[in-house]
């Protein structure tokens, strides 16, 4: 066995000493032989002929000796290459335009790929990310459909053990720190729940707070996310213990996480949600997440949660005509969300690309193998195996396409970078993406199974090569001729046929496109702007903030440029929405007096102007609704026609937490995601105001 | 001319084997030994005999060796190895079995059945 290896091993690096040994001994062989026959009486030329056919085809055995040697593959790999490399320096246009070819058919899929992988298949660097599960809530009685849970919820599925391993859930937040040189905003997520276990991470420095954190007064702790860490602080290690002052409040600094764990993104800080809040009981705001058990997948999670989802609404007090149901979804999905139909759809189409340009270039290597067809009939006639040519002939297509792929990835690598740098801000999910080793191998294996592909067509064709037509160089026979017409022209109409669908598939995605663009979001996109303030904490109590707003709302108005100037709490679209219940004054309903939900937001009287929505009935906020008259409140069509139907809703009192009358009726608003459907919501005024919105 | 046959499938390994057995031998000097003890009975077409030598070679049945031949030129030479020498024993056995009920069996007669 050793010496097998051994003389192996040796043969492959003594490879052109084997050779010469060999033509060596089968030269000795014919020269013996024909010595000999010249011995028995015949001529030196007849004796050399005779010697030669009596010996058989040299190439053959040759080639048989190679085998025999079990050298073959190593061998014909390294030869075939040469033979590659040779023939596609010989013809530098064919080789340049394949290449370019094959490049950007691959390098689309290196690009598209490295997006699904970065966005679809692993977002976090998370071992076992297959195993996260987000739970979101339904009210289909309610219109309102995919929402987060409460704290309250999130914490009583993270005691059931029987489902999850570990489950908690962050609310998006937002803090003015103001114990640093400079006050500033930063962005932060409230968690619940075993937040932190549920995505296996631990702390950089220091340590992570736990679930006990919630309690009112021991929630004043935080958590840095690595960026803002060595963005504030310089990555100091001291940080640990150091006291921050958010809203006013301080909190200590617990830990700091590590570089690579960044969801949700763009957070800076993350503190525990304190418990017994209104905000805790009542909003499904929290983004829920768990580990799911070993033992379980998801789908009978989902079912398990679906079943018992009206104990839950009993629990909760949710009437049961809301249809309060819990949906388990993979984490993956979830946060892909809305990019997970383009991406698939996206990825369909480049695979349509790469069939395509195989079928390009199938068709460029089978006219340039037509032209080699003497060549290979020389060749057969030699005694090499039809088989090695088609080997050549694959080998060949598939160095085009490997060189295709190098090319594929410096398109790849250009393309993650313009896809990180001009991502919508809408997509943070999209920073995840990179060309990472899995992109790496998924390149390789598409580029040599192009290859394959690519070279099939040709091979096919050597496998036909007529030796004694090619050789006689007889005029090409009518057979040939349409036999090679079939083939080209099957490659066309396979071209053609191909192209027709991605043709057909980009009009759809493009009328598609087309209609989001334009569906109507009941306010102007155009020429209005946006900024976000936060005036929260014991500081800003309720007068100086009415104050602060009021001028600043007459400052904006008199702005140069500007047309009309509003605040509001949250901005259509924006993504945050305050989904809470409300009821109607003197209306039982037998629903349990309560929730009913809308989505609140608080605006001054310039929000509706600045954004273009009408107002249908009523009358807008004016300067005396402020401070100390009646809360009063504006609602949309659509809440207006669900809970009012035919009755005059102005006039009316509806309560969320403090009651409102109903002063007027506007336009609906499109929320959240274009595409979904409108959810009902109302609009009060109030003094904590987050949003302003201006048009210029 | 002699009549002469095809060689069996599989004992051209065999005859390689016995030819060397009775010294070392260049490739033509095997072709040439084969031939000698069949009495010009076999025929193999002549570039036949490497592959089988380098396979021989490769499974440690024969050794190789470069020397310089009866007329002085550089030749390589093939040698059976102490398993090539055993290899050779059992499959003359075998041949012999084979040949000896082969025989048996055509020499049958329809009373003996």
């Amino acid at each position: 066995m050793l010496r097998k290896f051994r003389s192996l091993i040796g043969d492959i690096f003594r490879r052109s000493r084997f050779e010469r040994d060999m033509t060596e001994e089968l030269q000795f062989h014919l020269d013996r032989r024909t010595e000999d026959l010249i011995a028995s009486g015949l001529s030196p030329e007849e004796a050399t002929r005779r010697a030669r056919i009596e010996f058989g085809g040299v190439e053959r055995y040759r080639e048989e000796c190679r085998d025999a040697r079990r050298l073959q593959p190593v061998d014909h790999l390294c030869r075939d290459l040469r033979y590659a490399a040779r023939m596609l320096r010989r013809n530098p246009a064919f080789t340049l335009i394949t290449i370019v070819t094959l490049a950007l058919g691959i390098g689309a899929n290196t690009a598209i790929f490295s997006v699904v992988r970065g966005v679809l298949l692993r977002p976090l660097p998370v071992d076992g990310i297959d195993r996260l599960v987000v739970v979101r809530s339904d009210l289909p009685g309610l219109g309102v459909v995919d929402v987060g849970l409460t704290g309250l919820s999130t914490t009583d599925l993270n005691g059931r053990r029987d489902l999850f391993e570990h489950f908690g859930g962050w609310a998006p937040d937002s803090y003015n720190l103001t114990s640093l040189n400079q006050p500033q905003r930063i962005s932060a997520a409230q968690t619940v729940g075993d937040f932190f276990e549920v995505f296996w991470v631990r702390a950089h420095l220091g340590s992570l707070y736990t679930p006990e954190h919630s309690q009112s007064g021991r929630h004043f702790v935080a958590v840095l996310s690595h960026g803002f860490w060595q963005r504030a602080f310089g990555g100091d290690r001291g940080v640990i213990g150091r006291k921050l002052e958010l809203n006013a409040q301080r909190y200590e600094i617990l830990g700091v996480l590590p570089r690579e764990f960044r969801y949700p993104r763009n957070v800076d800080i993350y503190v525990p949600m304190e418990r017994d809040t209104r905000q805790y009981g009542n909003a499904m705001a929290v983004t829920a997440i768990g580990q799911i058990r070993p033992d379980l997948t998801t789908t009978p999670l989902a079912r398990q949660l679906e079943t018992e989802s009206p104990g839950w609404a009993e629990k909760y007090g949710i009437p049961q005509a809301f249809g309060f149901t819990l949906r388990a979804l993979p984490f993956t999905r979830f946060n892909a969300g809305q990019l997970r139909p383009v991406l698939l759809v996206l990825l369909g189409a480049v695979g349509f690309v790469l069939l395509i340009t195989c079928v390009n270039v199938a068709g460029l290597q089978l006219l340039r193998s037509l032209a080699q067809q003497r060549e290979f009939a020389v060749r057969v006639a030699l005694g090499a195996g039809r088989w090695a040519l088609v080997r050549q002939t694959i080998v060949q297509s598939v160095t085009l396409s490997v060189v295709g792929g190098v090319g594929a990835l410096a398109i790849g690598l250009f393309a993650v970078e313009a896809v990180k740098k001009f991502a919508p801000e809408k997509y943070p999910q999209l920073e995840a993406v990179d060309l990472d080793a899995a992109v790496l191998l998924a390149t390789g294996v598409l580029a040599i199974f192009a290859g394959l592909l690519a070279g099939l067509a040709p091979a096919l064709r050597v496998m036909r090569v007529n030796v004694d037509e090619n050789l006689k160089e007889a005029r090409r026979s009518a057979t040939t001729g349409a036999r090679r017409h079939r083939l080209l022209s099957g490659l066309a109409v396979a071209q053609t046929a191909l192209a027709l669908v991605l043709v057909t598939g980009s009009v759809l995605m493009f009328r598609t496109l087309e209609r989001l663009l334009t569906s109507d979001l009941g306010f102007h996109t155009n020429h209005v702007v946006s900024m976000e303030i936060t005036l929260a904490g014991p500081r800003y109590a309720r007068s100086p903030v009415i104050g602060f707003i009021r001028e600043l709302d007459d400052r904006l108005e008199r702005g140069h440029g500007i047309e009309a100037a509003g605040m509001t709490s949250n901005l259509p679209l924006s993504g945050s929405a305050n989904s809470s219940p409300f009821t109607i004054t003197g209306r039982p309903d037998g629903l349990g007096a309560e929730q009913r939900h809308a989505d609140m937001r608080m605006v001054s009287s310039g929000f509706f102007r600045a954004m273009g929505i009408p107002l249908l009935r009523g009358r807008m906020f004016s300067a005396a609704d402020i401070d100390g008259a009646p809360l009063v409140c504006l609602i949309d069509k659509q809440l207006a026609q669900q809970f009012f139907g035919n009755e005059d809703p102005i006039g009316k009192e509806i309560s969320q937490g403090r009651p409102a009358i109903i002063i007027g009726m506007v336009g609906s608003l499109s929320h959240g995601d274009i595409g979904r459907r409108r959810r009902p919501r109302s609009t009060t005024r109030s003094s904590s105001i987050r949003l302003i919105a201006w048009r210029s | 001319m002699a009549q002469r046959a095809e060689l069996l499938p599989g004992t051209l390994d065999l005859l390689i084997l016995k030819a060397v057995s009775l010294g070392a031998l260049h490739g033509y000097g095997i072709l040439l030994r084969i031939e000698q003890i069949s009495g010009g009975a076999l025929t193999i077409e002549q570039g036949a005999l490497y592959p089988a030598l380098y396979r021989l070679e490769r499974q440690g049945l024969l050794d190789t060796e470069w020397g310089a031949s009866d007329s002085n030129r550089r030749a390589k030479f093939y040698r059976l190895t102490p398993s090539g020498r055993k290899r050779l024993r059992a499959e003359t056995e075998g041949w012999n079995r084979i040949v000896f009920a082969m025989a048996a069996a055509l020499k049958a007669r329809p009373e003996e059945v």
